[in-house]
C-alpha cells in the first residue's frame, strides 16, 4: 500500500493541469484522426486536451475559432474519411490530396456548406460521388481525380453555379458527362481516363447513367 | 485394546535403536539441505550449514527442529539466495511445517514435488523470480494455513486445485501474470480471511467464488482486467476491513450494499469505469479511514451522509463528474487529513468550517466551478502541506490562515478571481516549493520577502495586476527553475540580481512595462531554456552572449520592445533554438547568413521530440504567445513542436539569406514589414514543414520561385506589397491559396488567383491540373476509345436530330480547342 499512498499524493501534486478537452470541431478532427494511420506524424500536434483545434498544425481557424482550412496534402496518411468532418460548418478548404485515403466519400461532406475547395485527388477513394455534394453551394474547386470512384456523375452537381474547376479524371466512372450549368465550361480532360464514361450527355434520348 | 508388554531389560536397547533412527533421519535432512545449498550461487547466508559445524542441522541458520530433532521450520527471508528449488529434496523434510524463502533471488519453476511437504502450514516464496505456472500439487497440502507466492513471474491460470486448501487463511498470489482459474471447479475457500490476487491478468466479471468466501477481512483484486459490475453480494462479506478493486475495468454503479460492510477501514475503487452517484449508504461506514474513488465516471452530488464517517482521514474523489456542492458535513469529519476532489463539476462555496479539525494536510479543489471565499481555517493545525484550488471561481483575498501556514509546500491558486494584495507573510512559509497565483486579480507590488522562499522552484504570479518593480531579492531564490511574472504592469529595469538564479530554466517577464537593457548578469543563468521578454520597453542591443552562453535556449522571444542594433550572428550557436521571435523592434542590418546553422530548426519533428521528453517543465510550465495564422495564439502543450522565426516589423535590409532554406523544420517564417530586397531564395521549397510564410511589405523583386509549389502544408501565405513580377506559380497547394490579396501590391505579378492574366512571354508553368504530361496522352487515348463507343452508339440519332447534331459539333470544337492549347504549352 505504500506505493498506493505515494500515487495518491502524486496525483494531488499533479492537480494542476486542467482536464479540459477539445471542442465540437476538435472532436470531429479527432474522429478523423482516430481511424487514420499517420506514419509521418503529420498529426502529432493534434493535442485533444487543447480547448480548440486552432493551434493544431495543418488546421486554420477564423477569428471566431471556427475551422476554415484543413491542409493535409501529401502527408502519407492512410485510412477512411470520417463522416464527422461534415460537422465543420465553416470549413472552406478541405485539402486531403495525395494520401492513401480509402473507402467511400462520406455523404456528410455535403454538409460543409461553406466549402470553397475540396481536393481529394490522388487517393484510393471508391464508391460513388455523393449526390449530397449538390448542397455545396460555395464550392469553386472540386478535384476528385486519381481515385477509384465508380458510378455516374450525379446530375445534381449541375446546380453548383460557383464551380470553376471540376476534375474526376482517372477514376472508374460511368454514364455520360453533364453539359448543363458549370459543366458547359469544364475541359474534357477533367473527365479523362474513365473507361466507362461515355462522352457528353445527349439530353433526351438516353439516360445519363447509360452503361453503368 | 490389546496391551503390548515390553520387558524392562529391553527398554535401553529400544531407546538406543530409536535414537539412532532419529540421528539417521536428521542426517538425511541435513544432507538434503546441503545438497540444495550446493546448487545455489554463493549462498553466503548459509555458511553455518556444514556438517563440520554441527552434524545436527537444528543449529544451522534459519533451521528450527522439533523436540524429536526433525526440521519443522526453514526460515530464510532476505538471505540473498540465488538459484532454483530444483535440487531441494522436499521428500526428505517430511516434518516441515513452515518454509519461508521470501525476498531472495530464487528463479526457475516451483517444483511440483513440493507437495511432499505434507505437514506444511505456511509457504512463503514471495518476492523472488519464480516463473511458469503454479504446480496444482500445492493444492494437496491440506494443512496449509498461509500461502504467499506474490511478486514473482508466475503465469498461466491459477490452478483450481488450490481451492482444495480448506484451511488456508492467508492466500496471496498478487503481482504475477496469473490468469483466471477454472471458476467451475474453483470452490470458495471457507477459511480464507486475506485474499490477494492484485496485479495479475484476471479478466471477465468479478470472480464468483470470492463472494462465497464468508470470512474475508482483506480482499485485493486491484490492477487486473476485471470488467462488468461490482456484484451487490459484496455487501454480504460483512467481515471485510479492506477492499481494493482499483485499476480494473469495472463498470456500473457502486452497489449501495457496500454500506453494509460496517467493519470496512479501507476502500479503493479508483481507476475503473464506475458510474452513477456515490451511494448514501456509504455514510454507514463509520470505521472507514480511506475512501478512494478517483478516476471513475461517478456523477451526482456527494452525499451529505459522508459526514457520518467519523474515522475518515483520506477522501479522494478526483477526476469524476461529481456535481453540486461539497456537503457542509464534510467539515465535521474530525480526522480528515486529505480531501481531493479536483477535476469534477463541483460548484458553490467551500464549507466555512473546513479545516477546523486542525488535521488537514492535503486539499485539492482544482478544476471545478467552486466560488466564494476560501474557508478561514484551512491551515488551523499548521499541518497543511498541499493546497491546490486553481481553475475555479474563488473570490476575495487569500484567507488569513494562508498567511501563517508554515508547513505549506505547494500552493496553487491560479485561474480564479482572487483580489487584494499578495500577502507578504507568504514569505514566511519557507518550506514552499511551488507557488502559483497566476490569472487572478491581485494588485499592488510583489512582496519583497518572497525572496526568503529558499526552497521555491516555481513562482508564477503572471496575469494579475501587479505593479511596481521586480524585487531585487527574487535573486535570492537559489532553487528557482521557473519565474513567471508576465502580463502584469511591472515597471523599472530587469534586476541584475536575477543573474544569481543559477537553476533558472524558464524566465517569463513578457507583457509588462519593463525598461532598460537586458542585464548582462543573465549570462550566468546557463540552464535557461525559455526566455520571453516580449512586449516591454527594453532597449539596447540584442546581447551577443545570448548565443555564446545560454546554450540550452530553445525559445527566445524579445518581440515588441525597443531593441536596436543588428542581429548578432552568435545566435546561430544556439543549437537547441526552435523559436526566435524578434518582431517589432528597431533592429537593423541584414539577416545573418549564420542563422541557417540553427540545427534544431533543421531537424525533423521526430528527432526533436526524442530530446524533449526528458524536459518535463518545458511542456507544462511554459506558454508562449505566437502570431499564428493571422492572430495571437498561445502554445503550451505542443510548444516543443513549434519551430519558427519571426523577424517582422524591423528595419532589416538586404537580401534574404539563401541559408535560411536549410531550416527545413520551420513551421513559420515571418520576415514581413522590413526593408528586405533581392529575390525570394530559389530553394524556398526546401522548407517542407512551412505553414505560415509572410514576406509582405518589403522590397523583394524577381519572380516567385517555382519551388514554392512543393510547400504542401502552406496555408497562410502573404507576399503582398513587394516588387515581385512574373507568373505566379501554380501547383497542388498554391492553387488552394486563391485569395488574390496575398499577392496584391506587386504590380508585375500575373496569373491565378489575380485577375491579371499573363502574356505569353511571361514564362512559367501554370498547371491547374496535376497529372504528368505522359499521363495526359493516355487520357486522350482512352477518351478516344470512349468516344468510339459513345459516338457510334448515338450516331443514328445525330443523323435525325439536327439540334443535337449542332450541339455535338460545338462540343467537338471545344475538345479540339483544348487539344491545341495543350500542345502549344507543351512546345
Amino acid at each position: 500500500m505504500a506505493s498506493r499512498v505515494a500515487l495518491v499524493s502524486f496525483l494531488l501534486l499533479l492537480a494542476a493541469a486542467p482536464a479540459m478537452s477539445t471542442n465540437y470541431e476538435g472532436e470531429a478532427l479527432q474522429a478523423l484522426r482516430a481511424r487514420l494511420s499517420d506514419p509521418s506524424n503529420a498529426l502529432q500536434s493534434w493535442n485533444p486536451s487543447l480547448v480548440n483545434p486552432c493551434t493544431w498544425f495543418h488546421v486554420t481557424c477564423d477569428v471566431r475559432n471556427r475551422v476554415i482550412r484543413l491542409d493535409l496534402g501529401n502527408s502519407n496518411i492512410s485510412g477512411p474519411l470520417a463522416p464527422e468532418l461534415g460537422r465543420l460548418q465553416d470549413l472552406q478548404y478541405l485539402e486531403l490530396y495525395g494520401n492513401n485515403f480509402e473507402g467511400k466519400i462520406p455523404e456528410e461532406l455535403g454538409n460543409l456548406k461553406s466549402l470553397i475547395s475540396m481536393d481529394l485527388y490522388g487517393n484510393r477513394l471508391e464508391g460513388e460521388i455523393p449526390k449530397s455534394f449538390a448542397k455545396l453551394k460555395s464550392l469553386r474547386f472540386l478535384r476528385l481525380n486519381n481515385n477509384k470512384l465508380s458510378g455516374s456523375i450525379p446530375r445534381e452537381l449541375v446546380t453548383l453555379s460557383n464551380l470553376k474547376v471540376f476534375d474526376v479524371s482517372n477514376n472508374d466512372l460511368c454514364g455520360t458527362i453533364p453539359i448543363d450549368g458549370p459543366f458547359a465550361t469544364f475541359p474534357i480532360q477533367s473527365f479523362g481516363n474513365n473507361s466507362r464514361l461515355n462522352g457528353p450527355e445527349l439530353q433526351g434520348p438516353v439516360p445519363y447513367d447509360f452503361g453503368c | 485394546m490389546k496391551r503390548v508388554h515390553i520387558q524392562p531389560f529391553l527398554l535401553p536397547l529400544l531407546l538406543f535403536f530409536f535414537l539412532s533412527f532419529l540421528e539417521a533421519g536428521a542426517q538425511s535432512e541435513a544432507q538434503a539441505l546441503l545438497k540444495w545449498k550446493s546448487s545455489l550461487f554463493q549462498p553466503d547466508a548459509l555458511s553455518s550449514w556444514s556438517l563440520a559445524n554441527s552434524t545436527s542441522p537444528c543449529r544451522w541458520f534459519g533451521v528450527r527442529c522439533n523436540s524429536a530433532g526433525s526440521i519443522v521450520q526453514l526460515s530464510l527471508p532476505n538471505a540473498n539466495l540465488n538459484g532454483t528449488l530444483d535440487e531441494f529434496d522436499f521428500a526428505s523434510l517430511p516434518s516441515l511445517t513452515k518454509l519461508d524463502l521470501n525476498a531472495n533471488l530464487l528463479n526457475g519453476s516451483i517444483p511440483s514435488n513440493i507437495s511432499a511437504l505434507s505437514n506444511l502450514a505456511s509457504l512463503d516464496l514471495s518476492s523472488n523470480s519464480f516463473v511458469e505456472s503454479i504446480p496444482p500439487e500445492i493444492g494437496q497440502l491440506s494443512e496449509m494455513l498461509d500461502l504467499r507466492l506474490y511478486h514473482n513471474n508466475l503465469a498461466g491460470p491459477i490452478p483450481y486445485q488450490l481451492s482444495n486448501l480448506r484451511n488456508v487463511r492467508h492466500f496471496d498470489l498478487g503481482s504475477n501474470h496469473l490468469e483466471n482459474p477454472d471458476y467451475t471447479k474453483f470452490t470458495p475457500l471457507p477459511s480464507v480471511t486475506n485474499l490477494s490476487l492484485y496485479n495479475n491478468s484476471l479478466t471477465g466479471k468479478f470472480p464468483p467464488f470470492v463472494l462465497n468466501c464468508t470470512n474475508l477481512t482483506y480482499l485485493d483484486l486491484s490492477q487486473n482486467n476485471l470488467s462488468g459490475p461490482i456484484p451487490p453480494e459484496i455487501g454480504s462479506a460483512t467481515k471485510l476491513q479492506s477492499l481494493f478493486l482499483y485499476s480494473n475495468n469495472l463498470s456500473g454503479p457502486i452497489p449501495p450494499e457496500i454500506g453494509r460492510l460496517a467493519d470496512l477501514q479501507m476502500l479503493d475503487l479508483s481507476e475503473n469505469f464506475l458510474s452513477g452517484p456515490i451511494p448514501r449508504s456509504i455514510g454507514n461506514l463509520t470505521q472507514l479511514t480511506s475512501l478512494v474513488l478517483f478516476y471513475n465516471n461517478l456523477n451526482g452530488a456527494i452525499p451529505a451522509e459522508i459526514g457520518n464517517m467519523t474515522a475518515l482521514a483520506n477522501l479522494d474523489f478526483n477526476t469524476n463528474q461529481l456535481e453540486g456542492e461539497l456537503p457542509d458535513t464534510i467539515a465535521q469529519l474530525p480526522n480528515l487529513e486529505l480531501i481531493s476532489v479536483f477535476n469534477n463539476n463541483l460548484s458553490g462555496g467551500i464549507p466555512r468550517d473546513l479545516g477546523q479539525n486542525g488535521h488537514l494536510i492535503g486539499v485539492s479543489f482544482s478544476n471545478n466551478s467552486f466560488s466564494g471565499e476560501l474557508p478561514p481555517d484551512l491551515c488551523k493545525g499548521f499541518a497543511l502541506q498541499h493546497f491546490t484550488a486553481d481553475h475555479n471561481n474563488f473570490t476575495g483575498s487569500l484567507p488569513a490562515c494562508l498567511r501563517n501556514c508554515p508547513g505549506i509546500l505547494r500552493l496553487r491558486l491560479g485561474s480564479n478571481h482572487f483580489s487584494g494584495s499578495i500577502p507578504s507573510e507568504l514569505g514566511d512559509a519557507t518550506q514552499l516549493t511551488y507557488l502559483d497565483l497566476s490569472e487572478n486579480k491581485f494588485t499592488g507590488p510583489i512582496p519583497t520577502n518572497l525572496g526568503n522562499l529558499a526552497q521555491l522552484t516555481y513562482l508564477d504570479l503572471s496575469k494579475n495586476k501587479l505593479t511596481g518593480p521586480i524585487p531585487t531579492k527574487l535573486g535570492n531564490l537559489a532553487q528557482l527553475q521557473s519565474l513567471h511574472l508576465n502580463n502584469n504592469s511591472l515597471i523599472g529595469p530587469i534586476p541584475s540580481e536575477l543573474g544569481n538564479l543559477a537553476q533558472l530554466q524558464s524566465l517569463h517577464l513578457n507583457n509588462n512595462n519593463l525598461i532598460g537593457e537586458i542585464p548582462s548578469s543573465l549570462k550566468n543563468c546557463k540552464q535557461l531554456v525559455v526566455v520571453d521578454l516580449g512586449d516591454n520597453g527594453i532597449s539596447g542591443n540584442i546581447p551577443e552572449w545570448l548565443g555564446e552562453k545560454l546554450s540550452s535556449l530553445r525559445v527566445l522571444c524579445l518581440r515588441s520592445n525597443m531593441l536596436s542594433g543588428s542581429i548578432p550572428p552568435q545566435l546561430s550557436l544556439l543549437s537547441s533554438l526552435q523559436l526566435l521571435g524578434l518582431a517589432d523592434n528597431n533592429i537593423s542590418g541584414s539577416i545573418p547568413q549564420s542563422l541557417g546553422n540553427l540545427t534544431a530548426m533543421a531537424e525533423g519533428m521526430q528527432e526533436r521530440e526524442k530530446t524533449t521528453n526528458s524536459l518535463y517543465p518545458f511542456y507544462y510550465s511554459n506558454s508562449i504567445s505566437i502570431v499564428w495564422k493571422g492572430r495571437e495564439a498561445a502554445f503550451q502543450k505542443t510548444l516543443s513542436l513549434v519551430v519558427g522565426i519571426d523577424l517582422s516589423g524591423n528595419y532589416l535590409r538586404h537580401a534574404i539569406p539563401t541559408e535560411l532554406t536549410n531550416l527545413s523544420g520551420l513551421v513559420f517564417l515571418n520576415l514581413s514589414r522590413n526593408l528586405l530586397d533581392g529575390s525570394i531564395p530559389e530553394m524556398i521549397g526546401n522548407l517542407k514543414n512551412l505553414e505560415i510564410f509572410d514576406l509582405s511589405m518589403n522590397y523583394l523583386s524577381g519572380a516567385i520561385p517555382p519551388s514554392i509549389t512543393s510547400l504542401t502544408f502552406l496555408d497562410s501565405l502573404n507576399l503582398s506589397n513587394n516588387h515581385l513580377s512574373g507568373r505566379i506559380p501554380s501547383g497542388n497547394q498554391l492553387q488552394t491559396l486563391d485569395d488574390p490579396s496575398i499577392y496584391s501590391g506587386n504590380s508585375e505579378l500575373c496569373g491565378f488567383p489575380l485577375t491579371k492574366s499573363c502574356s505569353s512571354s511571361q514564362a512559367s508553368d501554370v498547371q491547374l491540373s496535376t497529372d504528368d504530361d505522359d499521363e495526359k496522352i493516355w487520357v486522350y487515348l482512352s477518351m478516344g476509345l470512349g468516344f468510339v463507343v459513345a459516338f457510334w452508339g448515338f450516331f443514328g440519332i445525330l443523323f435525325f436530330k439536327r439540334s443535337l447534331r449542332l450541339a455535338y459539333f460545338r462540343y467537338i470544337d471545344d475538345i479540339y480547342d483544348s487539344f491545341s492549347r495543350r500542345s502549344m504549352r507543351n512546345m
